[in-house]
């Protein structure tokens, strides 16, 4: 019978891009032995791919790349004591490791099979991005359609090229940041399209993407057929109308070779799922607590599995709490004044989500947001049941951008029993 | 080149792959030649991959002999070609009494045709079968034969066999010309060399019809029913293949799970331009709600993928034509088989020998054959133990390429070498579901270029996604540096 | 001659928006007069170097010769004009650089004589 070799530790790490690191780094701060585990050939996650500046302004006060942000806590990791597991993938996580005190994390590489248990998991998988089928693009099924990320690792990584003449799909970040990557290679872009009347991504990258380069950004239209039967050829275009639906009559052929999609991202929570942990149909991330605890004892999570986030600086800070936590858990030095039963936290108004799901410990805690369409004037309301709590400054609001609302102590206190705290975002009209 | 085989059989499709799988068995020279760069790119790619029962045909029927047949001998080529095939039975969800009364002629339909275990059922045991079923439905026709294949990976399993029994695959080898040279015989002209043969089968898919006319037959005319379908994210449990009351036209929206666990809507009918392999808005919608009629708790943001893909419909009929030429001695018809196609290959491979022999060719089996292809690991499905086992052979089995379906690099270097082997993204993905997962080879399609240009030996400007044409990148950015070692000759 | 320009700070996250008076100087060149908008002096900074000559940092790769990546990402040290930058595409498309490269190293020195080095992201290894 072949043996499995198995390994303890007191927290793993799934994943080994900036909330992995984040996160590793903050357990082994704390005292707990800590491994990452990392599907590539080395840290980063997908960092090393965006080369671009903008990162690091919070958290290191500095304008970084992606690749150096990454190499700054790749060094940091390397320096600390823990250990790391290149070339490697998590197949499963159970109860039931060490007499079921612990989990057992099942783990594939080039040396073999290894079952790590752990008294703390922390998930920090990332996010993978919305494709061509889930935004239903009707037309053939021609070579050319990638992923604005996929493109981005063909040009930034792989050194080929993907194409010649492009159309992106979609004004989020990552679609814009790669029409300037695109230009500057020497492809060709025909311009930006995007089925919300607003741009989705950050001002700056409008600015120092688009403008920049003189690329056109089209709103409220949207790529409505490919066509090509083995390379894309062209793609059809329409205006959509205010219901977000093509308007029969405006298709315009626009030929090109390459259209990338820059269409969202979606929490990668397979594995999450097959653990038991529950998931939030809004973030499509695990619902977790003050501590990024989820509904299974020891599996916490952070960065873009738990939702998604604009800023690598954010990440690392929401990484840094998980880990902090996963290693109280791990050494038995958690807090101890947690409530009977947690209050749930929920959405309201043009809230779209709210994170974390419940709150366990009457402590002041910080609850993260995203608002689902662009609001000039509007304010945070947080109450529970009629009565309302806290009333925020009047000012505006954009979906590119995660948000945060305090929560104090004083707040829960006032939640009733069965009742929710509500943070809803209502717009205010001019006065 | 020229080269002369006994039996050529022109369309590796379903049907060709399992005629040439059912003739190698005999002492035949065969080729199979298929227009495009691999198995199994027409309509058996484009499918639900459904073995319909066969209640629905017309009895009488060639396409209703073939279809209780050929599902009743799945669970046997299953075994012996180790492809994945599920035998769930099924349900067909009636709402109202008119419903019920075509379900109960669908039943008698269906021992017409022979098939087993027929049973109208109530919402009760509708509910033990399938406990997702819409609640609302009042009656259903349950017929436990019904199951499930990935269909490419039966022709797939079918064409290994084949070949490994001693017959030749030619790919890219579209038939431009059919000769008769006197004496007997074919000489077919591709652009890949010429093959002459006594005995010519046509199972040509939508280019039936002009094989038969370029043999010397009738120029059948084809119809181009064209369907649209969506593949779902797995569940933890696969769904029961669940109909509505089929339609005159097509058996209607079916939802089923798959042999990994995904749920396929199945799918649209419409008569189109020939080729056309486009998905449409409209149609997309109308599998979606289709699908929420029949399981309404069914996530339809999941969609993993939406493609289309044509029948092979002959014009003027609704059946199979399975028959030796009236006019042209040699030749062979297994045309416009359409839908129920997958369920029905086996038996029309076993009909297609049973035709040779009728016509006075002798069959001999060859004291060699080997019915049995083993199935090639699959490193997701494997027991932990055996996991272990592959990575200590060979550590490229530790090496995950595709995160979504758990793919490692050397089950990709497998079905890259398998014989015939993928020599494209899409036959790879077809061999060894890398890229077919959720995130639609987002992440590891670079990773499967890079694998296929360095087994085959060619850049990766020369890796295409499907046919020739379908370039994915084109060439380096910048000139690549050399690898270590080479840095100092390069110098020089 | 005066106008009136308004676009989105880039130096953090806030993304002010910027409403910048602008004239025109009798040589052709033109400068701020004004800015509004801002919420801090970098905003004001930014606005006015942005009416005289855009500055961006300038990010790309460079081939790696023998490394465990074909490609180290780089970066200009600090913004160059933004004028520069298609001319420095066309000459950093050409460097290469041997295996290992660590982040900071200096790639290509002062870049076009804008007195910028072209700097590593990111350390590459030997292969």
């Amino acid at each position: 019978m072949t043996r499995i070799e198995t390994r303890d530790y007191d927290v793993v790490v799934i994943g080994g891009g900036p909330a992995g690191m984040g996160a590793a780094l903050a357990a082994r701060e704390a005292g707990a032995s800590t491994v990452i585990i990392e599907r590539n050939a080395h840290l980063g996650g997908i960092l090393r791919q965006c080369i671009h500046p903008g990162f690091g302004l919070t958290h290191f006060k500095a304008e970084l790349t992606g690749p150096e942000y990454a190499q700054r806590f790749i060094n940091r990791v390397r320096e600390a004591d823990i250990d790391v597991m290149l070339g490697s993938m998590v197949l499963g996580i159970d109860e039931g490791g060490r007499g079921g005190t612990a989990h057992n994390v099942t783990v594939m590489g080039e040396g073999g099979m290894v079952r790590l248990t752990c008294r703390s998991a922390v998930l920090a998988m990332g996010c993978r991005e919305r494709t061509r089928s889930e935004i239903k693009i009707p037309g053939s099924r021609p070579a050319g359609v990638y992923t604005a990320g996929l493109a981005q690792r063909y040009i930034n990584i792989e050194n080929l090229r993907p194409g010649h003449r492009v159309v992106i799909l979609g004004s989020g970040d990552i679609g814009l940041i790669m029409a300037r990557r695109c230009a500057l290679e020497g492809l060709e872009v025909e311009g930006v399209y995007e089925l919300m009347p607003y741009a989705n991504g950050l001002h700056r990258n409008v600015k120092n993407c688009l403008e920049d380069f003189g690329i056109p950004l089209h709103l409220s239209t949207t790529v409505t057929r490919v066509i090509g039967r083995d390379r894309v050829e062209a793609v059809e275009v329409s205006r959509v109308g205010e219901d977000l639906s093509p308007i029969p009559g405006t298709e315009r052929v626009v030929p090109c070779d390459t259209l990338l999609l820059s269409v969202g991202l979606v929490p990668e929570n397979e594995l999450a799922r097959s653990a038991g942990v529950e998931i939030d149909p809004r973030t499509r991330g695990a619902r977790v607590d003050q501590d990024l605890q989820t509904n299974v004892a020891g599996i916490f999570s952070c960065g873009n599995v738990l939702h998604v986030h604009d800023l690598a600086d954010n990440v690392t800070a929401e990484a840094t709490r998980a880990g902090r936590a996963a290693a109280a858990h791990a050494l038995g030095t958690g807090e101890r004044d947690g409530l009977a039963a947690p209050i749930a936290l929920e959405p309201g108004g043009m809230a779209g989500y709210i994170v974390p799901a419940r709150i366990g410990r009457m402590a002041t805690a910080k609850a993260f947001f995203r608002v689902r369409r662009p609001l000039d004037r509007a304010q945070i309301v947080i109450s529970a049941g009629d009565t309302v709590l806290f009333r925020g400054k009047v000012r505006d609001y954009k979906p590119s951008i995660m948000e945060t609302a305090p929560i104090t102590a004083k707040m829960l206190a006032a939640v009733g029993p069965g009742e929710a705290l509500t943070i809803s975002i209502d717009p205010v009209e001019e006065a | 080149m020229q080269a002369r085989y006994d039996i050529a059989i022109v369309g590796a499709g379903i049907t060709g792959c399992a005629i040439a799988r059912q003739l190698s068995r005999f002492d035949k020279s065969i080729c199979l030649i298929e227009a495009g760069d691999d198995i199994a790119l027409g309509a058996t790619k484009a499918n639900g991959g459904l073995v319909h029962a066969g209640y629905d045909p017309s009895p009488g029927t060639m396409k209703a002999r073939m279809n209780a047949r050929g599902c009743a001998l799945y669970d046997r080529w299953s075994e012996e070609l180790g492809f994945g095939f599920r035998r769930t039975g099924s349900l067909v969800l009636g709402f109202c009494d008119e419903d019920r009364a075509e379900l109960e002629r669908l039943r008698k339909n269906g021992i017409a045709n022979g098939v087993p275990h027929l049973e109208i059922v109530g919402p009760e045991r509708i509910g033990e079968l399938e406990p997702r079923a819409n609640p609302d439905a009042t009656c259903a026709l349950w017929c436990p034969s019904t199951g499930y294949v990935d269909p490419f990976e039966v022709a797939i399993a079918a064409a290994e066999n084949a070949v490994s029994n001693g017959a030749t695959f030619m790919r890219g080898a579209p038939v431009t010309a059919i000769d008769r040279p006197e004496g007997g015989g074919f000489s077919l002209s591709t652009p890949r060399g010429t093959v002459l043969c006594s005995t010519l089968i046509n199972a040509a898919g939508s280019g039936a019809g002009e094989i038969s006319r370029m043999a010397g037959d009738r120029g059948l005319r084809m119809v181009w029913r064209q369907g649209n379908i969506a593949v779902l994210d797995k569940e933890p449990r696969a769904l029961m293949p669940l109909y509505p009351v089929p339609t005159p036209m097509s058996k209607g929206v079916i939802v089923t799970g798959t042999v990994h666990g995904n749920t396929v809507i199945t799918a649209t009918a419409e008569i189109r331009g020939q080729g056309d392999k486009d998905t449409y808005a409209d149609d997309v919608e109308a599998l979606l709600s289709g699908a929420r009629r029949l399981v309404p708790d069914l996530d339809t943001r999941r969609v993993v993928r939406t493609f289309a893909g044509g029948r092979a419909v002959i014009e003027g009929t609704n059946d199979f034509l399975i028959e030796a030429s009236k006019s042209t001695p040699g030749l062979f018809h297994a045309a416009g088989i359409q839908s129920p196609g997958v369920a029905s290959a086996p038996a029309v491979a076993e009909r297609m020998e049973q035709l040779l022999r009728e016509t006075g060719i002798e069959l001999v089996e060859r004291a060699d054959w080997d019915p049995v292809r083993r199935m090639p690991d699959d490193f997701d499905l494997a027991p932990i133990e055996r996991k272990e086992e592959l990575i200590e052979a060979d550590p490229a089995w530790g090496r995950v390429v595709c995160r979504c379906e758990t793919v490692p690099e050397a089950e990709i270097v497998a079905a890259i070498h398998r014989e015939p082997g993928a020599v494209s993204v899409e036959g790879v993905k077809r061999r060894c579901r890398a890229g077919m997962g959720r995130c639609q080879s987002g992440f590891c399609q670079s990773r499967v270029v890079e694998i296929i240009a360095r087994e085959l030996g060619v850049e990766p400007s020369e890796v295409p996604l499907e046919d020739a044409g379908s370039w994915i990148v084109d060439g380096p950015l910048k000139k690549p540096g050399a690898p270590v070692g080479a840095i100092a000759e390069e110098g020089r | 001659m005066a106008s009136t320009e308004t676009f989105h700070c880039t130096t953090c996250p806030s993304e002010c928006l910027l409403t910048v008076c602008v004239e025109r100087d009798g040589d052709g060149t033109s400068h701020a007069a004004s800015v509004h908008g801002n919420r801090c002096p970098r905003g004001k900074r930014f606005a006015e170097q942005e009416i005289i000559c855009p500055m961006r940092i300038l990010a790309t790769t460079v081939v790696v010769e023998g490394g465990d990546e074909r490609l180290v990402p780089v970066r200009t040290r600090t913004p160059i004009p933004r004028a520069l930058h298609k001319r420095a595409m066309e000459t950093v498309r050409e460097l290469r650089v041997s295996a290992p490269v660590h982040m900071g190293d200096v790639i290509a020195a002062d870049l076009l004589d804008s007195g910028v080095d072209l700097i590593a992201s990111m350390d590459v290894d030997l292969a």
